[in-house]
């Protein structure tokens, strides 16, 4: 596993936040993810049945993965400024490439802060959105998945 | 018009706590209940990664196994503990429509998906 994380306090768009590769089981569960969501059986659960199906290790859903097992949460906000108290995920826009993920897969996964813009609500609050990249590859370059994850601040 | 709907079961503090534990996600909103109230919260709510793994679960219900997609999916509510999500996707030839509610009734998410 390795971490290649930017330490400017003040990032400007289109900077690259942080870069991480890491064996998808050293940090995640699989077989958690699937049966939080209430899967019980099947190629994401048992690694039984992902042999039956002729893989050689679970699945991992790339659902799973997120900004902040590449970006440290405290990394994350600390650089962009943000009251992490007041800070809401507040939605998300990606492509998920087609394929089979394994949770023995090796992934490459790169945080660029993308977009912010100020708002003001119908109640006349602040309101602060940020929008970081998330790119997820294999070691030899196939993609796994791209999502812009937008957050909303609201100034107190 | 096509259909695809998939309900989860009830989704308590221990799903919650699982699904940090699984994404490596350090929020304590997630499974510390007074970090919750400090944050305006009624309570613990669920990772936004619950919705997102139901539209992974539901893409590939409906468009086949390890196909790919596309997506764009706004958050319009907390997941809150006591509650199932249903998310439901709807194919319109053109678009395809994607909601996630909450046994409440309550509107989780709401978006579009392509494939």
């Amino acid at each position: 596993m390795s971490a290649d994380v930017k330490t400017s306090a003040k990032p400007q768009i289109g900077d690259v936040l942080a870069r991480r590769t890491f064996r998808i089981s050293d940090v995640l569960g699989a077989s958690g993810f699937a049966r939080a969501l209430g899967a019980t059986e099947g190629p994401y659960v048992n690694l039984s049945d992902a042999l039956d199906h002729g893989f050689t290790a679970r699945l991992a859903s790339p659902a799973m993965l997120a900004f902040f097992q590449t970006c440290a949460m405290d990394e994350f906000v600390h650089q962009l400024g943000l009251s992490p108290d007041h800070t809401a995920f507040a939605g998300a826009t990606g492509q998920v490439a087609p394929g089979a993920l394994l949770e023995t897969a090796v992934v490459v996964g790169e945080c660029r802060y993308v977009g912010e813009e100020s708002k003001v609500s119908s109640s006349g609050a602040a309101r602060r959105l940020v929008v970081i990249e998330t790119t997820y590859r294999h070691q030899d370059g196939r993609p796994i998945s791209t999502v812009k994850f937008t957050f909303i601040e609201a100034t107190p | 018009m096509t259909t695809h709907r998939y309900v989860t079961p009830i989704l308590d503090a221990l799903a919650f706590a699982r699904m940090s534990i699984a994404t490596d996600d350090p929020n304590p909103i997630h499974v510390d209940h007074q970090a919750a109230v400090r944050a305006g919260l009624p309570s613990v709510i669920g990772s936004g990664l619950f919705v997102m793994g139901l539209l992974d679960k539901a893409a590939r219900s409906a468009a086949g196994d390890h196909a790919g997609y596309t997506f764009d999916i706004q958050m319009r509510g907390p997941v809150l503990p006591g509650r199932a999500l249903e998310i439901s996707i709807v194919d319109e030839q053109d678009r395809v429509a994607v909601q996630v509610n909450d046994s409440a009734g309550g509107v989780v998410a709401k978006g579009r998906l392509h494939y």
